[in-house]
């Protein structure tokens, strides 16, 4: 698929990778200088037709001379700039795309690292130890229970096998009856898994107890089935209560395609997805790395992933995150069951994967821009194009890319499908304290797009000069662009004298007229050219930092919805938590010091939070995870607060509200907060009535902070270039957080361009910005929400001085 | 004739090509302390001291230096230097060299008739010659005489 091209790191004019309008463009330049030969030659046998005086003719020979050098250096400026002008380009698309194709492993990485908070957060959930406790009961009585449930059972047969006087039965009759039931004798975990085995079961069950009836002394056996069908009922229920709160979680987090309980013997006990339950439950996990590497006693790991293929609980690839479930009241004994999370990295990655890459007017990918995910082995998890790279392949990298390590990236030259490309690659270094899964992002891009001509890339907002001088233009280019000012000058200056010497000679110079005119206009025209040349490499320049200030800006808001769409599922899945609706449904102080706590838990494991709090249907404040952080808690009324009132209007457990960043009477001062809500619901139900309100008080300042700072531009080097800022601006456009508040304070709202101020959702843009003396180049996104997550209308702006 | 033009402030002027002794890059110039301010200074073009008069000044103009505006120079030729020809048209031409500082020099064009038309009669200014046309553009003549008069030798109104 992919051959190699062998990278050179000199462009000559013949290198594949120049433009032909560049071919024709140095040919024209070329041509031109060669000419100034024979003119000057010309010029010499002129001065020596035209005048006997030595001095007049070395004069003359002197002045062509000079000409022909000056030709000479010309060609050969010419030649270098073509070589720093893709060199140029090369340099900035490598950086630029690198950082694309870092960005999206980055997001990956994130995103993973939630995952793994999750599922050790979930595992802790009470609902999944008591249906794996109960079950785990349930099941080894029920191996008694059936165990005895045969022998009643055969006795029953022989009793029947005389026919009494009372009944006309026969042992045949019975006997039938019986197998049907014992048929399923073996088939326990159907009976305890399988509703619709049970279902039928349970009306063997039946008809055989009726038909008992009819005998005598077969009370105890009738019994014994009771008791089967009590136990039975019982595990239904627990299974049923965890697969409900795994449904919760998975209403609430949509990026999941399944969750499961798992014994430790690798039963599935309950799961999220209902599509699935009737295959998923009962089955067996055993052998699965996932569950495996979770229930091993002698690992500490608090989370596994394992990428799996063709699960017993998930069809073809797919990410599980397992967390072992332990008992509540011993934590540190073995493992009671395990729960694993499918993450829908299908999904996932598609969202990634097809982000950052230039659409056709139908909302198509580009052709010939791929993106895709590699593992550590290099076999493809995700592809932007899966009928052209397809995941499950192992990816035809060329050597560099498959050698990378963590955090590295790199690029080469390939032929990818029959494209000239440059493929483009990074290696994950993981996010915080997750520490990645060695997973490398590849990004091809055609190498026409690289090299396309910026000629007719119009730039408004700043001149040609202004560019020039600007700090976005390489100080090499800046060297040429005063070079061929000066040797455009000196051109000029030599031809000047040339024709007023020409002039002084009266009628005899009119003969060297000519020769200097011919010489001026090939000047002229050469360093016109290399000018314009410049100027193509500078629009170019700003183009390329345009799209990096785009393509950061995006990632800004990004980064910021992702991170929102956690909360909203967060609080969704929080609000249905039974410590929360038992205390609000019955405000004891002990479900109310148990409430507290339980925000304590979920704040303690979550850094994000300023505070969490738990306000009944009449607005008042009932717990709070940090009370102290609130003035005046017991007087704290909340009942007029957006994001209550919003909650209480809410229709289902689905729903979430946000109040967007501003001032608070939750917190002491000016520090401004963004709240989620959603309503809790008695019992904990979907669509019950609701008893109050759950509210957490992101830490907008620190964490919107924390990702503005990652989005400003960095040098080469990867030091952050001086004077940047970035910042966020709500719907109404007024900033609500900065990086430099000198520059752009919080709270105004700043002037920007017309295309900045009314980008629609998801859409990028950038240009030139003045401010006061100060001019800017600027890139903008606008939020279009993650997933369900639609996103508050926020923009995100990163801007960068040009001088 | 021909006549050799350059640029002052977005401004076209002009001087017989026949007066010009050669172009230049701008050249270190020596302060002379206490003279006229339209004058730079003085610079040594092979081994002759020239005196720099800065036109930019003459037109009551901030100097290149502090306009930020790149500069060029022109030598004129010496009275004794004139050839044949610029005698014959009687060009007038300083005993001493004298160098022109300019914005930039721009190109030499063939006077269509050897006419200079007088300057327009609201154009008061000093140093005027006339106006003439070439390559269908008009170019203002300046007055070397006067320019010497009234800078190099103080004298405050020359009359023609």
């Amino acid at each position: 698929m992919i051959a190699e091209v062998k990278q050179e790191n000199k462009f000559s004019i013949f290198n594949s990778l120049i433009t032909n309008d560049h071919r024709e463009f140095y040919e024209k330049i070329i041509n031109e200088l060669i000419g100034i030969s024979p003119i000057c030659n010309q010029g010499k046998c002129t001065a020596a037709a035209i005048s006997e005086s030595p001095t007049e003719q070395e004069q003359i020979t002197d002045l062509m001379t000079r000409v022909e050098t000056f030709a000479e250096e010309l060609q050969d400026g010419t030649k270098n700039l073509f070589d720093q002008f893709y060199l140029a380009k090369e340099d900035f698309c490598r950086s630029i795309y690198c950082t694309t194709a870092y960005i999206k492993i980055n997001l990956i990485d994130r995103t993973l690292l939630e995952r793994t908070c999750d599922v050790r957060w979930w595992a802790m959930e009470s609902a999944f130890v008591e249906c794996l406790e109960k079950t785990s009961k349930s099941s080894r009585s029920l191996d008694r229970l059936l165990n005895e449930l045969g022998e009643y059972l055969d006795a029953a047969k022989a009793a029947f096998e005389v026919p009494t006087l009372e009944t006309n039965w026969t042992m045949k009759d019975i006997s039938k009856f019986v197998d049907d039931v014992m048929a399923f004798s073996k088939r326990k975990l159907d009976l305890m898994f399988r509703n619709h085995i049970f279902e039928e079961f349970k009306g063997k069950v039946e008809m055989l107890s009726e038909q008992l009836g009819k005998g005598k002394n077969q009370e105890a056996t009738v019994k014994m089935l009771q008791k089967v069908i009590k136990n039975l009922t019982d595990v239904q229920e627990q299974v049923s209560i965890a697969c409900s709160r795994l449904e919760d979680i998975r209403r609430s987090y949509t990026l999941y395609c399944d969750l499961v309980i798992a014994t430790p013997d690798g039963i599935v006990v309950a799961n999220a997805n209902p599509e699935m339950r009737s295959n998923v439950l009962g089955s067996t996990v055993k052998s699965e790395a996932w569950h495996e590497r979770a229930t091993d006693g002698n690992s500490t790991l608090p989370y596994v992933i394992e990428m799996t293929h063709d699960s017993s609980i998930h069809q073809g690839n797919s990410l599980v995150f397992s967390s072992a479930v332990r008992s509540i009241e011993t934590p540190s004994a073995t493992p009671i069951g395990v729960l694993g999370a499918v993450f829908d990295l299908e999904d996932e990655s598609r969202i990634i994967l097809d982000d950052y890459m230039p659409q056709t007017e139908d909302h198509e990918t580009q052709d010939g821009w791929y993106s895709f995910f590699t593992d550590c082995k290099g076999i493809i998890v995700g592809s932007s194009d899966g009928s052209i790279i397809a995941t499950g392949e192992q990816a035809h990298l060329p050597r560099g890319h498959r050698k990378l390590k963590p955090g590295e990236s790199t690029s080469s030259y390939a032929n990818i499908e029959g494209q000239d490309s440059a493929i483009f690659s990074a290696k994950s270094d993981g996010y915080l304290d997750f520490p990645g899964l060695e997973w490398s992002s590849h990004l091809v891009v055609p190498t026409r797009d690289i090299f396309a001509s910026e000629s007719n890339f119009q730039i408004t907002g700043i001149s040609n000069e202004e560019l020039m001088r600007s700090k976005l233009i390489p100080e090499i280019n800046k060297d040429t662009y005063v070079k061929v000012q000066d040797d455009k000058q000196s051109i000029k200056l030599i031809s000047l004298n040339g024709i007023v010497f020409a002039s002084k000679l009266g009628k005899r110079g009119v003969a060297l007229g000519p020769v200097f005119e011919q010489i001026t206009e090939t000047g002229d025209f050469a360093t016109s050219k290399m000018e314009d040349l410049l100027r193509e490499m500078a629009v170019g320049e700003l183009r390329l930092n345009l799209k990096t200030l785009e393509t950061f800006s995006k990632q800004a808001i990004d980064l910021i919805d992702r991170n929102l769409f956690e909360r909203s599922a967060a609080i969704r899945w929080w609000a249905s938590d039974q410590y929360f609706w038992k205390c609000l449904m019955e405000p004891t102080d002990e479900n109310l010091i148990a409430a507290g706590n339980r925000l304590r838990d979920i704040n303690s494991s979550y850094s994000m939070y300023r505070n969490l709090v738990l306000a009944n249907r009449m607005g008042r404040i009932v717990a709070a995870s940090t009370p102290e952080l609130i003035p005046d808690i017991k007087d704290a009324r909340v009942a007029d607060h957006l994001w209550f009132t919003q909650a209480t209007r809410s229709k289902s457990s689905c729903d979430y509200a946000v109040q967007d960043v501003g001032r608070t009477d939750l917190e002491r001062g000016d520090r401004t907060s963004l709240i989620y809500s959603g309503a809790v619901r008695q019992n904990g139900s979907r669509n019950g009535e609701i008893v109050g309100v759950l509210g957490s008080l992101f830490d907008w300042v620190t964490e919107s902070g924390k990702i503005l700072k990652t989005c400003l531009p960095k040098d080469k080097n990867g030091k952050r270039i001086h004077g940047c800022v970035a910042f966020y601006a709500n719907r109404d456009l007024e900033v609500i957080e900065t990086t430099d508040g000198g520059l752009v304070p919080l709270h105004t709202i700043p002037d920007l361009p017309t295309e900045h101020r009314e980008l629609k959702e998801g859409e990028s843009t950038s240009g030139v910005l003045r401010m006061g003396d100060h001019v800017y180049i600027i890139g903008s996104s606008r939020s279009k929400g993650y997933r369900e997550y639609q996103g508050l209308g926020w923009s995100a702006h990163i801007l960068r001085p040009l001088f | 004739m021909q006549i050799s033009t350059f640029k002052i402030d977005d401004e076209t002027f002009a001087i017989p090509a026949l007066l010009v002794e050669e172009f230049f890059r701008p050249l270190p110039v020596t302060k002379v302390p206490g003279c006229d301010p339209r004058i730079d200074g003085l610079v040594n073009i092979r081994g002759r001291t020239s005196v720099v008069v800065d036109m930019r000044r003459c037109f009551g103009l901030p100097s290149n230096e502090e306009a930020g505006v790149n500069s060029e120079m022109i030598l004129l030729e010496t009275e004794a230097g004139l050839v044949e020809e610029a005698k014959k048209l009687g060009l007038y031409a300083y005993e001493e060299p004298i160098v022109l500082r300019v914005d930039s020099t721009s190109p030499i064009y063939n006077l269509e008739g050897d006419d200079i038309h007088p300057p327009p009669a609201h154009v008061a200014q000093n140093f005027i010659e006339g106006v003439v046309s070439a390559d269908n553009m008009y170019f203002t003549i300046l007055s070397m005489k006067r320019l010497v008069a009234e800078i190099l030798n103080g004298e405050a109104e020359v009359s023609s």
